[in-house]
């Protein structure tokens, strides 16, 4: 599903040069839910926007379904992501001045699907989520953690392979946050493959892999006991 | 993709409702101005262009360089000139002649009078050349015989009640019967020319009287010409002055003439300093292109304003923008998505400015004295130009910032690190900021002038004080009849004051022409010639300032001469009083007409014109216009209703049945100005409109700039900044553009406010003060503007500011 090889991100200013990550390798197979842990600034972040195409690593490969993401152009890379890959972000993203059927629509109208299948599509989405009945409230009217389901819902209309979650329950009181964290577990049940970034271990529990970064390097990854997965 | 857009589009529109409004306001009174002002300049331009063939048709002016009066460029020219063009300059294919009949005195239909009014003789061509069309009669045949008159709808309706059907009906000019032959249509375009009725000029061209026609050295009637191509002008011009300098062989240098050839389509707005252009109208080219530029102006402002709103905000929108790339938007997407913003509010304001021309345009026929239609309005171009204009605006003010958004990174936005730090959007910013306050310094620098220049030929001392002077014309060869009966009556009328009597109520005539001194060296001058009886300058107050006045009972005052100071001064004469002119009054060449008097100069016409060497003579036989001066008391009101009447009666039993015509000279005075005053208003409430809609497009970019340093301001109270400070720092960023913009607007105004005050021959000058007090108001407006937002902002609690990203 992904597979990363040596992959290393430099930052440069004029005077410092950062390395946000450094030779970096792993895989993630098909249905596979992981963590990626570790403290500020140690490169969660970098590697997640890696993953999700919007940024470009210094060196190292990136496979993404087996095609290499380095060699593809720009155009072919949004595409990739657009069909592939789902985004879940700490303050949720949504757009204010759309309804929140509006705002998960939103990823199948640059898809190109139409009126009707986008409409059953969403409706069907948000009632998985268990929030159809405010379908037509505006991001800013509802709790956080609802914003947070929209977001998800929006993530996974568009049936991604992969999900990226980055700090999914930050923004939210601990309530709200295991809702969250219950949905994307009850997600990768159905076989959705998902890697989040996270600081908090309770959520890092729902995962069944943990990889912890330190200083731009893996120095730790953990399987859970109960893990079916081989590499 | 669409449906989200509108929806999208009008939410957001709601969601900002201030800056909607700013924008959707600022876009609508800037485009209304526009309309309007374009309208006003369409019709500026498009006099004289239903004259047929006007690309190769032309007037000719004459240069003359006489003594006295110094080089003036004369749009009147010499009978036999019409003919010598046609026969003797190779590439003029018609030529054409127009005569004002001021000599005519009473037109009667029936058993009515009236008095003429824009009445020419003209050449039997003269329809078929102006391609102007007859609705009865024909074009052909029209003017061939003498006495044949052709009217306008308008003067057929006033002599004979109906605006058909004339044909065969007879009017009398002075006694002599004319038949109308002619009928024309109703003028769909305006010219320079005011036509009321063409008589043949064979009706006076075999009079005897008339035989100065015949003669090349009176300048009395307009030459047009029609060239067999545009591209002979050149050679046409030359030829036509090898022949004149043939004809004027014998003549001093001084007295030869020059002539060149004024297209057609060019008299209307460029013969401002033309002089001698009877029954014509003329606007002013000057003005026509301050109009313009100032609607360029306003255009600017507004989208200056447009681009740096959307700019403002396109910083808060990052997070959107970045956030449908993630979702997969395409680069185009995001560009539709932001332009049709752009696109739909400008069609918005289009559309009400529509709505607010419609319902301004008789304000602005009344105003401008034009007859501007709202079809005009609605004309496929002025349609097609406000679209256009509309994409203009739309592209401008919502292109770079559409741009800017849709190039945006997703990982630049998620990262938090995006925004208003663009140092390229930053900059432009800056420049745009900048250019409003340059925009807003140079309109109030031209405000200023040409309001003090406004009020400066209202209020200044003409040297006559023409207060409660009323004025009452009689027919020209009727006055010296019944000037002396008519004149006694009036003067006992109660709450009149005393009475006088000269050509014109300043006294100056129509005539303009050379005389010669009394000297051996033959010195001739060209002056204006005036006449006044022995009351008119005492009663106008006018101060004889060496020598003395006409005296009645010196029966020899008929064949003296009083001068002006420019005529003693462009003669260079130091004792004026020992000097003699030969009889320019009659043939009798033994009389001399010494000089007895001088009087100041004053302003007989505009102050657009230099104050011409005058000659003034006591000759009854000129005295047409009887001068009034009444007590205040009578000079309004009731009490001036009884004086007319009282006037009018006297009139009846004195002139006779012919309508009279009186008007107060300062009102008369007055219409020197209207096209002027009127545009300077105008001229000024647009520029002030201008300055309005920039002090509206800052304070709406100030209130962004402020929430987006929000933040910014937190920190730095957390630090422990004050208001105080907080509010100087921030005022400080925008008095440093200020100032900038004031450094860069002053020369610019200078240059075109001293264009403005040109126009006048006699002006303001141009004052430091105004340069120095224009940047001081910017700074004023500036800061009030950004003052109250910027204490606001200053004010802010950290904890909310730092919460704020």
């Amino acid at each position: 599903m992904i597979s990363v090889e040596k992959l290393s991100r430099v930052f440069r200013t004029d005077e410092v040069e950062t390395t946000a990550l450094n030779e970096v390798s792993f895989k993630v197979v098909p249905g596979e839910f992981v963590a990626i842990m570790g403290p500020s600034g140690c490169g969660k972040s970098t590697l997640l926007n890696i993953l999700g195409m919007i940024d470009t690593p210094s060196t190292g490969e990136y496979f993404f379904d087996s095609k290499s993401v380095g060699t593809l152009s720009e155009r072919q890379r949004a595409r990739l992501r657009k069909e592939g890959i789902g985004f879940v972000f700490q303050n949720f993203n949504l757009i204010d001045e759309l309804n929140v059927f509006e705002n998960v629509e939103l990823p199948l109208v640059y898809l190109g699907l139409p009126t009707a299948e986008r409409k059953a599509r969403v409706n069907e989405v948000l009632e998985q989520m268990n929030i159809a009945h405010r379908r037509k409230h505006y991001p800013l009217q509802l709790s956080g953690g609802q914003q947070q389901r929209v977001a998800v819902a929006r993530a996974v209309v568009s049936r991604p392979k992969v999900l990226l979650a980055d700090e999914p329950t930050g923004n939210l009181d601990s309530a709200h946050g295991e809702e969250v964290m219950n949905l994307l577990e009850e997600l990768n049940k159905k076989g959705t493959t998902i890697i989040m970034v996270t600081h908090s271990t309770r959520d890092a529990e729902y995962a069944k892999r943990i990889i912890r970064l330190f200083d731009g390097q893996i120095i730790n990854e953990n399987w859970k006991s109960d893990a079916t997965v081989s590499i | 993709m669409n449906t989200v857009n509108v929806k999208i589009v009008l939410r957001r529109l709601f969601r900002n409702r201030e800056y909607f409004f700013i924008n959707l306001t600022g876009l609508t009174v800037s485009l209304a101005s526009i309309l309007l002002i374009g309208l006003y300049v369409a019709d500026q331009f498009s006099f004289d262009g239903n004259i047929r063939d006007h690309e190769r048709t032309y007037r000719v002016v004459e240069i003359q360089n006489q003594p006295g009066v110094g080089e003036q460029h004369v749009a009147v020219t010499m009978g036999p000139l019409s003919e010598a063009l046609k026969n003797r300059v190779p590439h003029v294919e018609e030529s054409v002649r127009m005569m004002y009949g001021w000599y005519i005195n009473v037109i009667k239909a029936g058993e009515k009078e009236f008095r003429p009014s824009n009445l020419w003789y003209t050449d039997e061509n003269m329809l078929d050349f102006f391609g102007y069309k007859l609705s009865e009669g024909s074009s052909k045949s029209a003017l061939v015989d003498p006495r044949s008159v052709v009217l306008t709808p308008k003067t057929a309706m006033k002599f004979f009640g109906v605006e058909r059907g004339v044909l065969g009906r007879t009017l009398e000019l002075d006694g002599q019967t004319y038949k109308v032959t002619g009928l024309l249509e109703p003028f769909e375009n305006k010219g320079h020319l005011e036509i009321g009725m063409l008589l043949s000029i064979k009706s006076i061209t075999v009079l005897p009287f008339f035989d100065f026609m015949k003669q090349w050295g009176n300048n009395m009637l307009a030459t047009y010409v029609r060239l067999d191509n545009q591209e002979n002008l050149d050679k046409v011009e030359s030829t036509i002055n090898t022949l004149i300098d043939e004809q004027y062989k014998d003549q001093p240098k001084e007295f030869r003439v020059k002539m060149y050839l004024q297209n057609i389509r060019n008299i209307y707005l460029h013969s401002s300093s033309i002089k001698f252009q009877v029954a014509s109208v003329y606007g002013n080219a000057t003005l026509v292109y301050l109009f313009i530029a100032v609607a360029l102006l306003v255009l600017i402002t507004a989208i200056v304003n447009f681009i740096n709103m959307s700019l403002a905000r396109a910083v808060n929108r990052s997070r959107e923008a970045g956030m449908r790339k993630v979702l997969g938007a395409s680069r185009l997407n995001l560009f539709t998505q932001f332009f049709s913003e752009s696109l739909f509010l400008s069609l918005f304001a289009g559309v009400l400015a529509i709505v607010i021309t419609q319902l301004l345009l008789p304000a602005l026929n009344l105003t401008l004295n034009t007859d501007i239609s709202v079809s005009w309005l609605f004309s496929p171009i002025t349609l097609s130009l406000l679209i256009l204009l509309i994409m203009v605006v739309s592209l401008f003010g919502g292109l770079y910032p559409s741009l800017y958004l849709s190039r945006m990174q997703p990982i630049d936005v998620l990262k938090g690190g995006a925004g208003p730090k663009g140092k390229a959007s930053g900059l432009l910013s800056r420049f745009l900021v900048g250019f409003q306050y340059s925009v807003t310094t140079a309109l109030l620098i031209m405000v200023s002038v040409a309001w003090a220049q406004y009020h400066y030929a209202t209020t200044v001392d003409l040297g006559i004080n023409y207060s409660n002077v009323l004025a009452v014309n009689l027919p020209y060869g009727k006055a010296h009849k019944s000037m002396p009966a008519f004149q006694e009556a009036v003067s006992k009328i109660p709450g009149v004051e005393k009475v006088a009597t000269s050509s014109g109520f300043t006294a100056g005539s129509g005539d303009q022409g050379s005389i010669m001194v009394d000297d051996s060296a033959r010195t001739r001058i060209t002056m204006r010639h005036c006449y006044v009886d022995p009351d008119f300058f005492e009663m106008m107050e006018i101060p004889v300032i060496m020598g003395r006045n006409f005296d009645r009972s010196i029966l020899s005052d008929t064949n003296v001469v009083i001068l002006n100071q420019a005529a003693v001064q462009a003669l260079r004469w130091d004792n004026p009083l020992q000097q003699r002119f030969k009889n320019f009054q009659s043939n009798d060449s033994l009389i001399k007409m010494p000089v007895i008097g001088v009087v100041r100069d004053y302003h007989y016409y505009s102050l657009h014109w230099k104050i011409e060497p005058a000659v003034y003579v006591f000759k009854p036989k000129r005295l047409y216009t009887l001068m009034v001066k009444v007590n205040p008391a009578v000079a309004s009101g009731e009490g001036n209703k009884r004086l007319l009447e009282e006037i009018g009666k006297a009139w009846n039993s004195n002139v006779g049945q012919l309508p009279i015509e009186t008007t107060w000279v300062k009102q008369e005075v007055a219409k020197w100005y209207t096209s002027e005053q009127s545009m300077t208003r105008l001229f000024i409430f647009f520029a002030l409109l201008s300055v309005l809609l920039s002090a509206f497009g800052l304070y709406g970019l100030s209130s962004l700039m402020m929430q987006q340093r929000v933040r910014e301001i937190g920190v730095r109270r957390v630090l422990g900044a004050s208001t105080y400070s907080l509010t100087l720092w921030l005022l400080q960023k925008h008095l440093r553009l200020v100032v900038v913009g004031s450094v860069i607007a002053v020369p610019l105004a200078w240059y075109f406010a001293q264009k403005l005050i040109e126009e006048f021959a006699y002006h303001i000058d141009l004052n430091f003060w105004v340069f120095l007090l224009a940047p001081v108001a910017t700074l004023i407006i500036a800061t009030s503007i950004i003052l109250q937002r910027t204490i606001q902002t200053a004010r802010t609690m950290p904890y909310v500011a730092l919460k704020a990203e």
